[in-house]
């Protein structure tokens, strides 16, 4: 009804224009939170049944929209405990009372009893690798367990695999049998000899002693020997040969002959299986000279930082440089993200609306990958806040010049009764 | 792309700039250091616009592990010539200047003289002092010889303790670097550190560098032995306290390989321990086999035979050696013989000799050696007989590196060639692969090291990308300014 209806519309619009003023002013002051997602107001009429002959003004409401889905910039940072999302989906994190919550804010530290926390205190979940597979639980939140990097023991790590690629003298004397390294005797002779430092199974230092030596035109032996054993670093070694193995050269080529590259096997004492190969050895008229040798392994060692690789494996780097995954990183999408209920310390909780929660993890169908050393910023634009700023400040001025002309209508009508 | 984005931009940009002024500051800072190794910083686009600096070191891997070689052959050289130097000064220093050779044409002319005056005393006793002179200058020769190989042995045992303490060196440092490129550190001045020690290695011991994961070096010898792969490997060195005429050196054992010797079938080949074997086992021994010879040469030249047909074995006559009297086996070599080459007493007048005897025979005291029967005072035929054994074919013994079959005075004088050309081609080796050596550290440096030029453009480049995102920033800054202001 005309000049009352017109003050409450107006006062409508003064209430919608405020919403909207304090969206703006969580939005600025959010504006530098990690993770923070900024909200705006969408405006939607509510319409009276009007006629021909008389308009009757409705009012104006107000629906809470948070961005949810829109990613924010990343910016670079120089601690590797920091985590972006480049693309969809959420950290899950868990909160002192154990509630399960999703979060963009990946400004993760390790605490003092070694779990991964955010700046809001919430510690980051994951698979532990150590007894489970990694393998998601697609629909909840179940295996899941607060990454914790602390309390890893010493690790040695056993060499299993070893490289070297010599060039073998081809136009040397053949040694007789009888003195060759796979006799082991005092005059025992060779071509060449390279030794290769291993660990076995507790960690200790092996060294490994590789002999070559031409038994025939184009046909070689190979000698591993313990160099425990060795008599003056040399021959005779007091326990026989770890392995040896005849190599046939192609004649024409140099290389070995029917392209299959050797691997001599042996086993380490106290160690485990190594796979020596020899893959890429040359037999061509120059000196012995060894192209490349390599052995993994490594004596043990504590933990000295934590990596976090894209596929969201958290491995703890040991001082040797040895890696070992410990932990399986989880990501939770749910179907309506930006219907995700926002609580307190970036956190958003699954509701109704937003659908049910899907784990799964980094890189997979549907989840973006993550970025170490890096944090989502918020999506707040300063510049449109203020714009937005200056909108609504006019839009409700406005409304109140509205509201104010009415209340004048008012003051004129009931002054004609005097 | 929004305001807010357009800050974050010009602050990353601010940061990279800074970033890239440290990294030229550090490389003006190395201008002077030849080890420095050049850095590079380029700036990397990050996520959203964003910028990072990758900083590389940028070195030719080729080029140095080629001044590394020649680096080892020039210690090498530089080894072998100052030893040869040694010699020769020490000859020249004791006025030996021309050696055995010189002092053999003196002691003939002498004996000439005596020869043409036998009943002159004075003629037979300046024929015993040239003698004197001479064995005096060949023991010398050769104790110097004796003293050089000795040195020469602590020489080597001081390098494989140097080699010892930088491997020990090494292995700190290239745990560092391995484990700090593993962690993405910054290692580059470790980096500069080794190279420079991997330079002081190869002086020792001709290295060839393999390099793997992680920036992680292994060290092998030129002939394929392992000397360094996460841990140094055993080297092994006896050195001799002194050196006698048969006196066998060690050899040098790395990784249990002897890598040294004629028998090793992996030897070494460069570097100042190489050329000291090289010197010890070959150069020297030549030089002392030679003058055990030219001592044999002239015990047989002077010694006397009988001379009445009865077959009695030769006897020593002017020289004499601590074998003496009897002659050392014609052309077989009596190691040590020129140390103990002296004029015999019997004929020596300072000693109560009696020098006549040089030109009567039977020096020996057995009378069948007389070869002045009739005691004639100027009896010369038999100082004669010694002058011309100086120039009469004689056999040698071939270990000596010398021809076979050569008269005294052709031996010496070849002997002396031969220590003179050796000279020559190691003083020109030294000083052509010095120059090669140098050559190849400042290709190097030209390479990777620092241009002062480059790196002063390089500044203002930096200086005017710092003034323009600055400006953007001012910019942005107005601009929010100007919307703030119309609320």
């Amino acid at each position: 009804m005309s000049l009352y209806g017109m003050m409450r519309t107006s006062v409508s619009g003064m209430n919608a224009q405020a919403e909207r003023l304090s969206t703006v002013a969580d939005n600025i002051a959010n504006a530098s939170t990690t993770g923070y997602k900024k909200s705006t107001i969408e405006f939607n009429t509510h319409v009276l049944q009007s006629n021909s002959g008389m308009y009757n003004s409705g009012s104006v409401n107000t629906t809470t929209r948070t961005f949810v889905s829109e990613q924010g910039p990343l910016r670079g940072t120089t601690s590797n405990t920091d985590l972006a999302i480049d693309g969809d989906g959420f950290f899950i994190v868990q909160n002192g009372a154990d509630d399960f919550f999703l979060t963009r804010a990946g400004a993760f530290i390790i605490d003092s009893t070694g779990d991964l926390v955010n700046s809001a205190g919430n510690g980051l979940m994951g698979y532990d690798l150590n007894t489970t597979g990694g393998a998601p639980v697609a629909n909840g939140f179940g295996g899941l367990s607060r990454i914790n990097v602390g309390g890893q023991e010493l690790s040695a790590v056993p060499t299993t695999q070893a490289q070297l690629i010599p060039n073998l003298p081809s136009s040397v004397d053949v040694i007789a049998a009888g003195s060759l390294p796979s006799d082991n005797v005092a005059n025992s002779d060779y071509h060449g000899k390279t030794s290769l430092l291993m660990y076995d199974s507790l960690g200790n230092e092996k060294l490994v002693d590789v002999y070559f030596a031409k038994t025939a035109d184009d046909t070689w032996e190979a000698a591993v020997y313990d160099n425990d054993d060795a008599t003056n670093a040399g021959f005779p070694y007091s326990s026989a040969a770890l392995a040896t193995q005849t190599l046939n050269f192609d004649p024409t080529t140099g290389f070995i002959a029917g392209g299959v590259d050797p691997v001599v096997t042996f086993t380490l004492p106290n160690g485990s299986s190594v796979d020596l190969e020899l893959g890429g050895i040359s037999q061509l008229s120059t000196n012995y000279t060894v192209v490349d040798a390599n052995s993994n392994g490594s004596s043990p060692a504590s933990i000295e930082r934590v990596e976090i690789g894209d596929n969201g494996i958290v491995s703890g780097v040991f001082e040797n440089g040895y890696t070992r995954p410990l932990f399986q990183l989880a990501l939770a999408d749910v179907p309506s993200t930006d219907n995700l209920r926002p609580e307190p310390g970036n956190n958003y909780s699954v509701t109704i609306e937003s659908g049910d929660v899907l784990v799964g993890l980094p890189q997979g169908d549907s989840f973006g990958q993550i970025i170490s050393g890096a944090l989502e910023e918020s999506n707040v634009d300063m510049a449109s806040e203020l714009t937005i700023m200056i909108e609504s400040q006019r839009s409700y001025t406005a409304n109140s010049k509205v509201f104010q002309t009415g209340s004048d209508l008012m003051d004129v009508l009931i002054n004609l009764r005097r | 792309m929004t305001l807010s984005a357009a800050l974050r931009t010009a602050t990353s940009s601010l940061s990279s700039t800074s970033q890239q002024a440290a990294v030229t500051s550090r490389n003006i800072a190395g201008i002077g250091d030849p080890n420095y190794i050049r850095r590079d910083a380029a700036v990397v686009t990050n996520y959203y616009g964003t910028t990072r600096v990758d900083t590389q070191r940028v070195v030719n891997q080729a080029l140095f592990d080629s001044s590394l070689m020649a680096n080892a052959k020039y210690a090498k050289s530089d080894a072998i010539a100052s030893s040869i130097d040694r010699l020769a000064s020490f000859q020249q220093l004791n006025e030996f200047s021309n050696s055995a050779a010189s002092l053999l044409g003196e002691l003939k002319n002498a004996t000439e003289f005596a020869a043409a005056t036998p009943s002159d005393n004075t003629t037979l006793n300046s024929l015993v002092e040239n003698a004197r002179s001479m064995a005096t200058a060949l023991n010398s020769s050769y104790t110097e010889i004796m003293n050089t190989k000795t040195d020469i042995d602590s020489a080597i045992r001081t390098s494989v303790t140097n080699l010892r303490t930088m491997l020990a060196q090494l292995t700190e440092l290239n745990d560092a670097i391995v484990e700090g490129s593993r962690f993405g550190n910054d290692v580059f001045d470790e980096l500069d550190i080794r190279d420079s020690l991997l330079n002081e290695i190869s002086t020792e011991i001709g290295i060839n560098v393999v390099s793997r994961e992680n920036n992680d070096v292994m060290l092998t010898l030129n002939n394929g032995v392992v000397l360094f792969e996460k841990k140094p490997r055993d080297i092994q060195f006896q050195a001799m306290p002194s050196y006698g005429p048969n006196t066998q050196g060690s050899n040098l054992f790395v990784d249990g390989v002897p890598v040294t010797g004629d028998d090793s079938r992996l030897p070494i080949y460069t570097g100042a321990i190489a050329g000291n074997f090289e010197l010890r086992d070959r150069y020297l021994v030549d030089q002392q086999n030679q003058l055990d010879e030219i001592a044999r040469g002239l015990i047989e030249a002077y010694s006397e035979q009988d001379q009445t047909g009865g077959g009695k074995p030769a006897l020593a006559g002017l020289f004499t050696w601590d074998g003496g009297p009897g002659v050392p086996t014609s052309g077989i070599l009596q190691p040590g013989i020129a140390g103990s080459l002296s004029v015999n007493e019997i004929v020596d007048h300072t000693k109560g000799g009696d020098v006549t005897l040089l030109r009567d025979g039977a020096i020996n005291g057995d009378a069948d050696y007389l070869s002045n029967t009739a005691g004639g005072a100027s009896f010369s035929d038999r100082l004669y007989e010694l002058s011309a054994n100086i120039d009469k074919g004689m056999t040698f013994d071939s270990s000596s590196g010398l021809p076979q079959d050569l008269t005294l005075q052709e031996y010496a004088n070849q002997s002396l060639d031969q220590f003179n050309a050796l000279r020559q081609s190691t003083t020109n080796s030294r000083e052509y692969l010095g120059e090669l050596s140098a050559g190849f550290k400042a290709a190097l440096q030209n390479e990777n090291g620092v241009n002062l030029d480059y790196e002063m453009s390089r500044l203002l480049e930096i200086e005017r990308a710092y003034q323009a995102t600055a400006k953007l920033l001012s910019t942005v800054d107005e601009m929010l300014e100007t919307l703030i202001a119309s609320i």
